[in-house]
């Protein structure tokens, strides 16, 4: 039972603000035959602001189109959690073109298949199909930018309703332990800021969405300034180019989105603490602390220490909780980055008979150790060696590629910023390491969670 | 960013259906059940789909659109895609598949037997999980905890794990550090330590995910639902990762012994995938395992005869998880082994029934019912048996007529097989999803991995694609009545029993059995 590798930095496509964390690092002494790391793009603006990203590899006959929004749940106007996710749903619902069903029908009748991803900050929609397909795909994405607003409706708003309903159902109530991500938010941010409600939202907020909400957030948000078009793959760049140029140069570039929702730099001054009964057998800690903005300084140092602290049998949690002690069955840490500030959480499951306290003090001490302790030279570039690697992987896929773009796109307004996020962590220093870690892993500031199996009736 | 549903929310996952059964072999990643032996293009052969006069439904342009969209638009006829075959050889007495893929500095290596789960002793389920868990705890010159931070160091990543049919050792690097990677990887597979004081701790965890398993209501009902279809304890039906009740006598010599007669050169396939020539491979092979030799006596790849599911079980069985708001629903009932002829054509058939996001199973139950996030179905297959399941997580009130649904979904389809439409789509499917299979090395690698585990040729893709393109929709009709018919399917459900009972007899469900976590059935009351 290895602690299997942080694969979840590397592998979940659909996280793709993890994209972003992205691994670095060439060993000093063998810079010179690091790959390179490059995503061959051009680009242009349509003249209604919408920006287009073309990138050509004619390895294998398929293509990826991608199209981020700015726009996230942190967007989301009062009462109306989940709804910039359940918004995302609605945009599979059909126009008069497209009838309802038909996107979906039309897309996989030619081979293709889609999907689309909702964060605090980005709603990212794709689609992956055949070569010969993408003049289909792109009419189908401009069909719904074009026309979505107009034909919503109370039946197709109530069907996606149902259907997120069960998805918070399925991910959040039904999912061991997964009630955490629910409360988090809450108790992490404070009221009225735009991160203090989890991305799936509330019953409650989900039932109170209207048809209107639906066309004003689409007409709000949804308008060409504001959207990123990647089309990656196989395909030709001319032909490519005057067809994008037809379908979306006619949709309406008037509007400009209104500045995207910020809010003071969130601080806590004490522990705050809760404690979730669930259906488990074993009771396991969550803490999480405030740190640095995606891409901030100080936000590739806590993605290497998170590395530091779980990633293999040598690293510090795992080796003191799960190897050594005993205490726990399984550790992870992780920073969250997100625009306007992250956080950065830890976990851990508590084997049989083991009590949280202990558990905590356990994890206590090695964060502890480091905030006062430089790490070993040799423990940061193994990190380092771990995101160089997982780097390259991410250039395996057309769709990785394409979605990488838009991140880079969107975030940094630079979507050849690839061997800028590389340097990121290739100037992590065990100095800046120590400063980053004092400054975030403070003891007594910071969210714990506690969930405890229920006392009875829980199996 | 490692929890999805904390700030990132998808929007579909019918494919719950289909990595259900992955989960179960709790450990390891990779499962027979649910692999996909689907498909591939072949060039001049490929019948295209037929042309769309009018779309799938009326489209009609509209006045006000933005000049230039007009109607939908016309496409070419797919690209020819045709897959690249590894290179097979023998070297140092191993028998190698190489796929040189010189486009990123890259290599992985997987050593794959073919020998899983269904090898375990009976008395002893969870064996093959826990030896395959036992190898890099400790191998050669190095410590469990040495092994992890020298992969570590390289950027690699090691994965040890075993399927229903197979195990597999697997390492991945950048080029420029792959050989000592591969020397760990060497290690692992042929000179494990199996200290007694990693076997303690290595069981322990192992028992503890034993305990932690039932909190999982899709892992419950994989495990009950396999049970109930071949029985406890036989090679398929008992749970990959074991037993809570038999735990305590895996042993360590258990594990030693599976691992001697399992891991011999003469039963290994080793699959190369990535940055690396056939004269590297050979060299590395020499280096490392030049004096590898199978000891003992080697275990046999288990045959089942006759490989059927068992013909008495019960129609409904029902695990009690009180208060859930959700019922996780898997319909099963017997499928057909890898090899099975028809094996290829049944993927055309689930593709229309539960394998895309436009299937009739996900079209009714999510998109027009509003009953649940996903529903999906597959055929799992494995050496000597197969399975097919419906799977879907419901909420609770709308239980029992979400079954009924399922029900007739199933019955329609074997009844009255594709439509005309549903054909065309499941070809052009079909075709995309070769690409897709070998657009990435690590993708290549994973479909040669599973082929070697279960016996199939390396152009397992391409055999079947072809097949599949040449079909016909009476054929699948034929199909669906004979592989989808539900008439002896088993519906495990796991819920709130006193919420979902009387909603599934309402349904016209006969009285269900009660079942454990553990998949047993409990005595009537």
């Amino acid at each position: 039972m290895a602690p299997r590798r942080s694969l979840k930095k590397l592998l979940p496509l659909l996280a793709l603000p993890a994209c972003l964390l992205l691994p670095s690092a060439a060993r000093t002494a063998e810079a010179a035959d690091a790959p390179k790391l490059e995503i061959p793009f051009t680009q242009f603006t349509l003249s209604n602001g919408m920006k287009v990203i073309l990138s050509e590899d004619h390895t294998v006959p398929i293509v990826t189109v991608n199209i981020m929004v700015k726009v996230g749940s942190r967007f989301e106007a009062d009462k109306r959690s989940g709804f910039a996710h359940l918004f995302e749903h609605l945009m599979f619902m059909g126009t008069d073109r497209v009838p309802t069903g038909q996107y979906d029908a039309w897309m996989e009748g030619e081979g293709g298949w889609n999907n689309a991803w909702t964060s605090e900050d980005r709603t990212d929609y794709y689609d992956v199909g055949p070569a010969h397909e993408l003049p289909l795909l792109l009419y189908l994405e401009a069909d719904r930018l074009d026309a979505l607003g107009k034909t919503m409706t109370a039946e197709k708003l109530e069907a996606q309703r149902k259907v997120v309903r069960n998805e918070r159902r399925q991910r959040s109530e039904n999912e061991p332990y997964a009630k955490v991500e629910l409360r988090m938010p809450e108790l992490l941010y404070p009221e009225g800021h735009p991160y203090h409600h989890p991305v799936i939202g509330s019953h409650e907020d989900l039932e109170a969405a209207t048809v209107k909400d639906v066309k004003d957030f689409f007409a709000t948000y949804y308008v060409p300034k504001n959207l990123t078009l990647i089309v990656a793959g196989d395909f030709d760049p001319v032909d490519t180019k005057a067809l994008i140029e037809k379908y979306f140069s006619g949709l309406d570039g008037d509007k400009t989105p209104p500045p995207p929702p910020t809010a003071p730099t969130p601080r806590l001054d004490k522990v705050v603490r809760e404690t979730i009964p669930d259906n488990v057998e074993f009771p396991k800690i969550v803490m999480a602390f405030h740190s640095p903005a995606r891409f901030s300084r100080g936000d590739a140092e806590l993605d290497i220490l998170a590395d530091v602290l779980e990633n293999g049998k040598s690293s510090r949690l795992y080796k003191a909780l799960v190897y050594d002690k005993q205490l726990a069955q399984s550790v992870s840490a992780t920073q969250n980055s997100q625009d306007l500030s992250s956080y950065f959480s830890i976990e851990a499951i508590a084997r049989p008979d083991v009590k949280l306290a202990d558990l905590e003090a356990a994890i206590d001490v090695e964060l502890g150790k480091l905030t006062k302790t430089a790490v070993e030279p040799a423990e940061l570039e193994r990190s380092k060696n771990a995101f160089e690697t997982g780097f390259v992987r991410r250039l395996e896929s057309t769709q990785n590629r394409a979605s990488l773009l838009a991140s880079y796109a969107t975030f940094l307004d630079d979507p050849g910023a690839i061997q800028k996020d590389l340097d990121r962590y290739r100037g992590v220093s065990k100095e800046s390491l120590l400063t980053v870690a004092e400054a975030v892993l403070t003891l007594d500031a910071r969210v714990i969670i506690h969930v405890v199996p229920k006392a009875e009736g829980g199996k | 960013m490692s929890r999805l549903a904390l700030s990132v929310t998808g929007r579909r996952r019918w494919s719950i259906g289909l990595v259900g059964l992955a989960a179960v072999v709790g450990l390891s990643t990779a499962c027979d059940f649910t692999t996909r032996i689907s498909g591939s293009p072949s060039v001049a052969t490929r019948p295209m789909a037929a042309p769309r006069t009018s779309g799938a439904a009326s489209a009609e342009p509209v006045a006000s659109a933005p000049s230039g969209l007009g109607d939908r638009p016309k496409l070419a006829e797919p690209k020819a895609f045709v897959p690249a075959v590894p290179t097979e050889f023998v070297a140092n007495g191993i028998r190698v598949w190489l796929l040189e893929r010189p486009d990123l500095p890259l290599v992985s290596a997987s050593f794959v037997v073919g020998n899983g789960v269904s090898s375990d002793p009976k008395d002893k389920p969870g064996l093959a999980v826990l030896a395959s868990d036992m190898m890099d705890e400790g191998a050669g010159k190095l410590g469990a905890v040495e092994i992890s931070t020298a992969i570590a160091d390289l950027g690699a990543s090691l994965s040890v794990s075993s399927s229903l049919d197979g195990g597999f050792a697997s390492v991945s690097s950048l080029k420029q550090n792959f050989g000592k990677a591969f020397a760990i990887l060497s290690d692992v597979i042929a000179r494990p330590t199996f200290a007694p004081g990693e076997f303690k701790r290595v069981s322990g965890l192992w028992k503890n995910a034993l305990k932690k398993r039932a909190d999982d209501p899709g892992a419950v009902a994989t495990l009950v639902a396999q049970s109930a279809l071949f029985g406890r304890d036989t090679p398929y039906g008992h749970p990959s990762l074991g037993l809570l009740s038999t735990a305590d006598s895996v042993q360590l010599a258990d594990v030693k012994k599976f691992h001697q007669a399992v891991w011999r050169p003469e039963k290994a396939t080793l699959v190369i995938v990535g940055q690396i020539d056939k004269a590297e491979v050979e060299a590395l092979l020499k280096a490392n395992l030049d004096g590898w030799k199978g000891q003992g006596e080697a275990l046999a790849a288990p045959t089942i005869t006759p490989p059927k599911a068992r013909s008495e079980r019960p129609r409904l069985i029902v695990v009690d998880r009180p208060n859930a708001v959700q019922s996780m629903i898997m319909v099963a009932r017997q499928g057909v082994a890898v090899g099975d002829a028809d094996r290829p054509l049944l993927d055309l058939v689930n593709v229309a029934l539960g394998g895309s996001f436009t299937s009739r199973l996900n079209h009714n139950l999510r998109e027009d019912k509003g009953w649940t996030y996903g529903a999906g179905s597959s055929f799992a297959s494995t050496r000597n048996v197969g399975m097919f399941y419906v799977r879907t997580a419901v909420e609770a009130k709308v239980t029992g007529v979400a079954a009924a649904e399922i029900l007739k979904e199933l019955e329609l389809m074997s009844a009255r097989g594709l439509t005309a439409e549903e054909f065309d789509k499941v070809r052009a499917q079909d075709r995309a999803d070769l690409v897709e299979n070998y657009e990435t090395g690590s993708s290549a690698s994973g479909r040669f991995s599973s082929f070697v585990a279960v016996g199939l040729p390396s152009n397992q893709d391409v055999i079947a694609t072809k097949k599949r393109q040449g079909s016909t929709l009476e054929a699948l009709g034929v199909l669906a009545r004979t592989h989808i018919d539900p008439t002896e399917a088993t519906f495990v459900i796991v819920g709130d029993a006193a919420t979902i009972l009387p909603q599934l007899t309402a349904s016209g469900f006969e009285p269900a059995q009660l079942w454990t976590t553990e998949g047993e059935a409990l005595p009537k009351k």
